[in-house]
């Protein structure tokens, strides 16, 4: 059973390190970090622009660039969330919540060192459960039908909302704004428009790139304008501190928490319509729960960045089971990614699996020299990209603003999301003012489409008296897992005040 | 505005949006509504007490740490220049209107030299036009006035 699986291995990856196929997985990696560092330009978009010019290509180099332009967007939108505050993706807002306290504090090149290599160490574990599991993929997938997705994204949510710094109720009010933005729309069940005020620009509801912009990118500009601070960093640049080595021998020195969060990406990007968005927050969630100085993380702890890195990149490889064994896509980019493999003739399933094996190889060789090839340019990189954080900002704030601007028109060229992505800026200046967790509400915006489409199933099954909740042991552990996670400001608060009581 | 009231009010907002889309989502059927409301209501009763906490909270005390009451409440000229940057992206289209968004911030705002300013605001003009509309072909607005000479 094992012979074939790795004689496709080999014969992939005699595939990828050939010339002239080498070009094809560096080309797409660069291409798709240079791009990804434009706001707005996410991995997806690019993969979806690029989907026409290799229409006409053979198979082999339209994987082999595909697999370039997933592994290379992934890291460089960490790079702008530690930089600048602004999540080049969703998972990418994990890191910022460590990330851009320590770029203020001048350790820049300390947490992208440590992004860069526990990002390409956990897309190297990723790639090898990927690889482990090639043989028994069906089995994960089956696992989780719409009941436990339902909860899965509940319990994503809740985690969410419970580590972060500040007020729980505030968390859980952002997450419930966030959930009813995303309802905005045409309900696709009824056909019916739903907060929509008449206006033809909302029939397909808010554009996840204008609100993220707007919530991160010019509320940011908005802030430090007013804050009267001449540089992100607060300092020049011979004042920088912290080294790319400090960064990476974070990982070595946590390898347990680097173990837990590539496990956690990995697993979470196993289960389709899941994505890295839940995969990060969750490997963030469980580094704040298993530390005994968990007070430290939101104000610039490198394990806030280490834990978020691990998973987002490791969630890649995991994102390939579902999409290579069943043909659904586990994350955006898969998604494209399908449908190319599609255009190309290759279906997914038993047939691509055991007489196409060497393609998919194929795919796993050039995802993982992606991402080892992104991680190592961005540590070379570094320094330069350090130093963004000492521009003046009177000069910062306002290509910052005409890129936020530019950005939010380019995901689906309408002109009102550039009004779209202006209003959030607003919102965004004010909660972030009085303490109000924007990403609570950018992730609960993200994940609740796939809500309410599993929460329709499920009730609709269980009308239908076709859902045994006593038969799914898996649903029932993740509904004890996120009402621990709404009981534990309470049991934390009551811990707390014995605390006080007994001194 | 004081900080204070600064708080209740953003507090006063969300409520607001919330309860109206609460109403707006009684006028859908029952299958359209469900999520809304399921979301909604729970999301609206902890903004009340939210904002009766606001309310009834104590303004934090001089030198606690907190916002003192008499803070400045900032950036009340960038809100301007955020209009002015939709107008300008509106009227005469993304790459040329950013381009002057760039080149009147930084001469009026910032005090850069014109060389400085133009600089910037034509490095924003070619990204804008060579990388997205000649690299990524992406079609930018041309803009009302774009239309209307064009």
């Amino acid at each position: 059973m094992l012979e074939p699986i790795l004689r496709a291995a080999w014969e992939g990856l005699g595939l990828v390190f050939s010339w002239p196929n080498l070009l094809y997985p560096v080309a797409g990696t660069l291409l798709s970090m240079v791009v990804a560092f434009l706001p707005g330009v996410s991995g997806v978009t690019l993969m979806a622009l690029a989907v026409p010019f290799t229409l006409f290509w053979e198979p082999l180099p339209v994987i082999l660039t595909f697999g370039g332009l997933i592994g290379g967007a992934t890291f460089m939108g960490s790079v702008t969330a530690i930089l600048f505050n602004v999540p080049g993706s969703g998972p990418s807002a994990a890191t910022l919540l460590d990330g851009y306290p320590l770029a203020q504090q001048g350790q820049a090149k300390t947490a992208i060192g440590c992004a860069a290599f526990s990002s390409a160490l956990g897309s190297t574990f990723g790639i090898l459960v990927l690889v482990a599991l090639i043989p028994l993929m069906h089995l994960a997938v089956l696992a989780f039908g719409p009941p436990e997705l339902l909860m899965l994204l509940l319990w994503g949510l809740t985690t969410i909302a419970v580590v972060m710094q500040g007020s729980v109720v505030r968390a859980l009010i952002a997450t419930g704004i966030g959930l009813l933005l995303a309802l905005v729309g045409q309900d696709v069940r009824t056909g019916e428009f739903r907060f929509t005020f008449g206006t033809l620009h909302l029939w397909e509801g808010l554009g996840l790139v204008p609100v993220m912009l707007g919530l991160f990118s010019m509320a940011e500009m908005l802030e430090l304008s007013a804050s009267g601070r001449r540089t992100i960093a607060g300092r020049g640049h011979a004042e920088l501190t912290g080294s790319v080595r400090e960064g990476a021998m974070t990982v070595v020195r946590h390898p347990g928490l680097f173990l837990r969060s590539a496990f956690i990406g990995t697993c979470v990007g196993v289960i389709p319509g899941v994505g890295g968005t839940v995969a990060s927050f969750l490997a963030y969630g469980q580094a704040v729960a298993t530390s005994p100085d968990r007070e430290r993380f939101g104000k610039g702890d490198i394990r806030g960045v280490l834990a978020p890195e691990a998973a987002h990149d490791a969630k890649d490889g995991g994102a390939l089971i579902p999409m290579l064994t069943f043909g659904i896509p586990g994350s955006d980019g898969t998604a494209v990614l399908l449908g190319v493999l599609l255009l190309h003739g290759l279906v997914p399933g038993r047939d691509l699996l055991t007489h196409q094996l060497a393609l998919v190889f194929v795919l796993i060789w050039s995802l993982f020299l992606s991402n080892w090839l992104t991680s190592i340019l961005g540590i070379l990189l570094v320094s330069p990209l350090a130093r963004l954080t000492t521009v003046r900002l009177e000069r910062l704030a306002p290509i910052g603003l005409a890129l936020a601007a530019a950005g939010a028109f380019v995901d689906q060229q309408r002109i009102g999301d550039v009004l779209v992505a202006v209003l959030f800026g607003l919102l965004g200046y004010y909660m972030k003012r009085h303490d109000w967790p924007r990403i609570a509400l950018v992730v609960a915006f993200l994940l609740g489409s796939g809500i309410e489409r599993n929460l329709h199933i499920t009730t609709t099954l269980y009308q239908l008296d076709r859902l045994d909740l006593l038969g799914r042991p898996l649903l029932g552990l993740l509904a004890v897992l996120t009402l621990v996670n709404l009981a534990l400001p309470s049991l934390r608060a009551a811990r707390l005040s014995r605390a006080r009581t007994a001194s | 505005m004081t900080w204070r009231v600064e708080r209740t009010a953003v507090t006063a907002v969300l409520t607001g949006l919330v309860g109206g889309l609460i109403v707006l989502s009684l006028g859908l059927s029952p299958v359209a509504r469900m999520a809304p409301l399921a979301v909604g209501v729970p999301t609206f009763c902890l903004l009340c007490l939210e904002l009766a906490s606001d309310i009834f909270r104590a303004a934090p005390a001089p030198g606690s740490g907190g916002h003192s009451a008499t803070e400045s409440l900032g950036p009340q000229r960038m809100f301007g220049w955020l209009g002015f940057l939709v107008a300008a992206a509106f009227l005469a289209g993304l790459a040329a209107g950013l381009s002057i968004f760039v080149l009147a911030f930084l001469r009026i705002r910032s005090e850069e030299r014109w060389r400085v300013a133009l600089g910037f605001a034509v490095g924003m003009w070619l990204m804008l036009h060579v990388g997205l509309e000649q690299f990524l072909r992406i079609n930018l607005y041309g803009g009302l006035l774009g239309g209307w000479i064009g």
